[in-house]
């Protein structure tokens, strides 16, 4: 398991490495004791058969290489750091390969570690591939392939730097980054794929206040000027495949110093760039089939979509009257002249399919359109409403809504709504301005006040890793700047209520508050008073729910009817009958909830007056199939 | 020597015998001893018989040896002529071994001195193996970039594509169509792998001073042109300059390949299922 390291001792670390797992590309950076630059690593990577290069960024998504293959995509050019043996292959080249051969390509591995109806330590990837000739891996697997693969670019790097070997176990603090709306299990399994990929020293840190602590590193000097008091952040993270917001809150301290705090985060979304493009391509290709009646191949789709990408990109950056974009997706065969496919994208075809589509000016009370179907397959659980400016409006009023419970944040809100003062962009879509003024309108029409302002924004491939790696020099050196965190939902056990038994009648399922929302990292929360008796033989099982929108909610808090009001997550197991020891019939109990360093939430049995502890543990196989969406 | 002996003996029982007979006792030998002197005289003579039986059985003996050893050493002559027979033939032998030991000389030194020369041979082929392998490598180093570049630059722009189709007859909105293509691929490969800047700062169509050395090749001057003074010229091209090259690294198996077949581009087909 990941240790517990005590902030006295997390000094001792020399090396601080700040990892960016994102859905579509990961990056990472690292800091040495000492230094006061941090590192982004270039990252060596296939990119076309027997050809290297490196990027800054390395795509998570991984190819299954069959046995013929195999020589050649592991081989490496001379004089290159020979790699450890892994079943996958990274590097720019999966793009290709998604194209020549689909089957073998592990695309959004990410999206899967937080699928919630997903058997995720199973090997179900690819998905629904039934070709007997590809292996399959979990999302797990994937995870801890895709970390091993960043820690030897970084163990290469640094001990050519130090001249000599670099000790993980001993010398180097990993910061790994997650959305901030990954659930208490994902998180367990990004931890376990760290532990498996010998990151031994991890603490997980969510991708929007990385973010945030991108723009404090580029900023160090003068942040505090453009921040007051009292004012907040909202972090818009729009990568390739997800949607992640978070408001973030300063704060006068204790001696006129400014702290950040972190008060909202949103939703998990399966909605990004890609889908904008994937929008466009589908345009586009409309228009070219209206014309012939050949349909494109795979490869001039995918072309197609890398042009609608430069289009967008193109077009949004450009003045509204700017002219056509001309994309040429090019012959499949050597007659390029003759055989290439013209089409136009317009400025008002992008304006209507992106920035209508997916940013639209809407309401405060504008709803997401949910699933129409009533069966869902389980394949992704991709985001039902385009609409990312709904998708706001919604984590605005649902934060709203959790602040006007808590007495921290109560303050924030005016006449009952959210104002955010400032805007920090992230991700791909912002680097075209009109998408980030069309975010900045919805918010003015959304909050019914002007001047709202944004952030300047970062360099946006490398902000999240570079961020993490932040938080972990800042841990290390004891100073720089803390954005409280701590967990965005309060967590229940599923309890029953006591009532006498009546036959015919169920006790009623009640929600006990085993630990608030805003717990920090390393803190042990008050057992709550309620004893439990463990019986040899027996399986313990408690129902486990959390939500997002209760921040006034005590340990100890009673939620009735939890499974309306809070969302459900895999039940709590223990197996008293594995730890069957000589003659203790019954032993009393107290459950005690701890908040690791690393982010994640145990949950103890400790022996009343004793000293003994068994931990709980979430389950992931067991969620009731009855909450499959219907 | 027995015989002898037992004549001896004979001849004095004899004597006294007769000396018995003869002088009346002189000797003062009991009475009638001369019966058992006569008797002793009869077995002496009789003994004395024996030996000479025996003497001459002994004799017979020995004549036989002296026979067998006459053989004997007849035989030895022969084997003595054996002897010098064999001798001279392993003299002839010497003789002839020698002449093949000399030859096996000849032969040695004969081929020490091929060997010596297959060797010089050897070296002189592994001298020129070397030189062909350095040229090889000087060709690779030289031809593999090249064909690396237009390899990215087809697979990414279609240049070769483009430049090698027939380009009468096509319209010339398909042209721009492909062009784009071409423009976009090319360009990014360019702007990845090669650091291009424009070799002057000022704009096209203003003036300039003329480089007053005639070792500045960085500007090709039209016109007459006096080293002598200083001239302005008109900017006509601002020129290109690298500021270096760096092309995706290969593996030692990628580049074999490359070289050896000189593929820029592979041949593409479909399965279809």
């Amino acid at each position: 398991m990941v240790s517990n390291i005590s902030p006295s001792d997390i000094s001792r670390y020399k090396h601080v490495v700040g990892i960016d797992l994102g859905t579509s590309h990961a990056a990472v950076s690292s800091w040495t004791q000492g230094d006061t630059q941090m590192r982004q690593w270039k990252i060596p990577q296939l990119s076309d058969w027997g050809q290297w290069e490196e990027s800054y960024t390395l795509p998570t998504a991984c190819y299954i290489p069959s046995p013929a293959q195999e020589q050649e995509l592991r081989a490496l050019p001379e004089g290159w750091e020979p790699q450890e043996q892994s079943p996958l292959v990274f590097g720019a080249i999966t793009r290709k390969l998604a194209v020549s051969s689909p089957k073998r390509v592990i695309g959004s591995s990410k999206s899967w570690l937080c699928h919630p109806f997903a058997e995720r330590e199973q090997k179900i990837l690819p998905w629904e591939v039934m070709d007997e000739s590809v292996p399959k891996f979990s999302p797990v697997e994937v995870a801890t392939e895709l970390l091993r693969y960043l820690k030897q670019v970084v163990t290469h790097g640094l001990c050519a730097q130090l001249g000599d070997a670099l000790d993980w176990e001993q010398d180097v603090y990993v910061v790994v980054t997650i959305p901030a709306s990954f659930d208490e299990e994902a998180k367990k399994l990004t931890s376990l794929a760290c532990t498996q990929a010998g990151l031994t020293h991890v603490r997980l840190l969510e991708e929007p206040t990385a973010a945030l602590y991108a723009w404090i590193y580029r900023h160090h000097m003068d942040w505090k000027k453009s921040l007051s008091s009292g004012q907040t952040i909202l972090v818009c993270d729009v990568g390739g495949g997800t949607t992640d917001f978070s408001l973030i809150v300063a704060r006068e301290g204790e001696h006129g110093s400014l702290h950040l705090e972190r008060a909202a985060v949103g939703e998990h979304l399966l909605l990004g760039g890609d889908n904008m493009d994937l929008a466009l391509a589908h345009l586009l290709q409309q228009k070219i089939e209206k014309e012939q009646s050949r349909p494109l191949s795979g490869a001039q789709i995918a072309s197609l979509t890398a042009s609608a990408r430069l289009g967008k990109e193109a077009l949004l950056s450009s003045p509204v009257d700017a002219p056509n974009y001309h994309i040429a997706v090019a012959s499949v065969g050597s007659r390029l002249m003759q055989k290439t496919l013209r089409v136009e994208l317009t400025p008002a075809e992008v304006e209507a399919c992106v920035l209508d589509g997916f940013f639209p000016l809407v309401e405060r009370e504008e709803e997401c359109a949910q699933d129409v179907y009533g069966v869902a397959e389980l394949g992704l659980p991709y985001a039902t409403e385009p609409r990312i400016t709904a998708h706001l409006a919604e984590f605005l009023r649902v934060a709203a809504l959790n602040c006007a419970q808590s007495e921290k944040f109560a303050d924030l809100l005016t006449e009952g709504v959210l104002r955010p003062d400032w805007v920090l962009f992230n991700g791909g879509v912002f680097s075209a301005a009109s998408a980030c003024e069309r975010i900045m309108a919805c918010l003015q029409k959304i909050t019914g006040v002007a001047g709202i302002k944004a952030l300047p924004s970062l360099r946006m491939d490398t902000a999240v890793a570079e961020g993490a790696c932040y938080l972990g020099s800042a841990l290390v050196c004891g100073e720089g700047v803390r954005i409280a965190t701590g967990t965005s939902r309060s967590y229940y056990r599923g309890g029953e209520s006591s009532a006498p038994a009546v036959p015919g009648v169920l006790r009623k399922l009640q929600g006990i508050c085993v630990a608030p929302q805003g717990t920090e990292e390393g803190s042990d929360l008050p057992p709550l008073a309620r004893k439990f008796a463990l019986i040899a033989g027996r399986k313990i099982r408690f129902r486990f729910f959390s939500s997002k929108l209760r921040a006034a909610d005590q340990v100890g808090d009673l939620v009735s009817e939890p499974e309306q009001h809070l969302d459900e997550l895999s039940p709590l197991e223990m197996d008293w009958s594995a730890l069957a020891e000589g003659g203790m019939g019954r032993v009393p109990v107290e459950l005690a909830v701890h908040l690791s360093e690393t982010g994640l939430l145990e949950l103890f049995f400790v022996e009343s007056g004793g000293q003994r502890r068994w931990e709980l543990s979430l389950n992931l196989r067991r969620r009731d199939q009855s909450a499959f969406p219907a | 020597m027995r015989g002898s002996v037992l004549n001896f003996i004979a001849f004095l029982l004899v004597i006294l015998t007769i000396l018995q007979l003869v002088g009346q006792n002189s000797l003062n030998l009991p009475a009638n001893c001369e019966t058992y002197l006569l008797f002793a005289t009869l077995v002496v003579l009789l003994l004395l018989q024996l030996d000479t039986f025996l003497l001459s059985k002994q004799h017979v003996n020995l004549r036989k040896l002296a026979g067998s050893y006459t053989g004997m050493q007849t035989e030895l002559e022969q084997l003595q002529g054996k002897l010098r027979d064999e001798k001279m033939h392993t003299t002839e032998l010497k003789a002839r071994l020698n002449k093949v030991a000399v030859q096996v000389e000849e032969t040695k030194q004969d081929y020490a001195q091929q060997l010596q020369q297959a060797q010089a041979k050897l070296q002189r082929l592994k001298n020129e193996f070397a030189q062909l392998e350095q040229q090889a490598a000087q060709q690779g180093a030289t031809e593999l970039p090249a064909l690396q570049l237009l390899s990215l630059l087809q697979h990414n722009g279609r240049l070769i594509d483009f430049v090698m189709e027939d380009i009468t007859g096509i319209e010339d909105q398909q042209v721009v169509a492909a062009a784009r293509v071409v423009h976009a691929g090319c360009r990014e490969v360019l702007c990845k792998y090669v650091e291009i800047h424009p070799l002057r700062d000022e704009e096209e169509g203003q003036s300039i001073v003329a480089p007053q050395e005639e070792v500045d090749r960085t500007v090709e001057i039209m016109g007459e042109h006096d080293l002598a003074a200083t001239t302005t010229a008109t900017l006509l091209h601002r020129g290109w300059k690298s500021h270096g090259i760096h092309l995706p690294t290969l593996t030692a198996d990628r580049q074999q390949f490359m070289l050896e077949t000189q593929v820029l581009y592979p041949a593409q087909a479909e399965v279809r299922s």
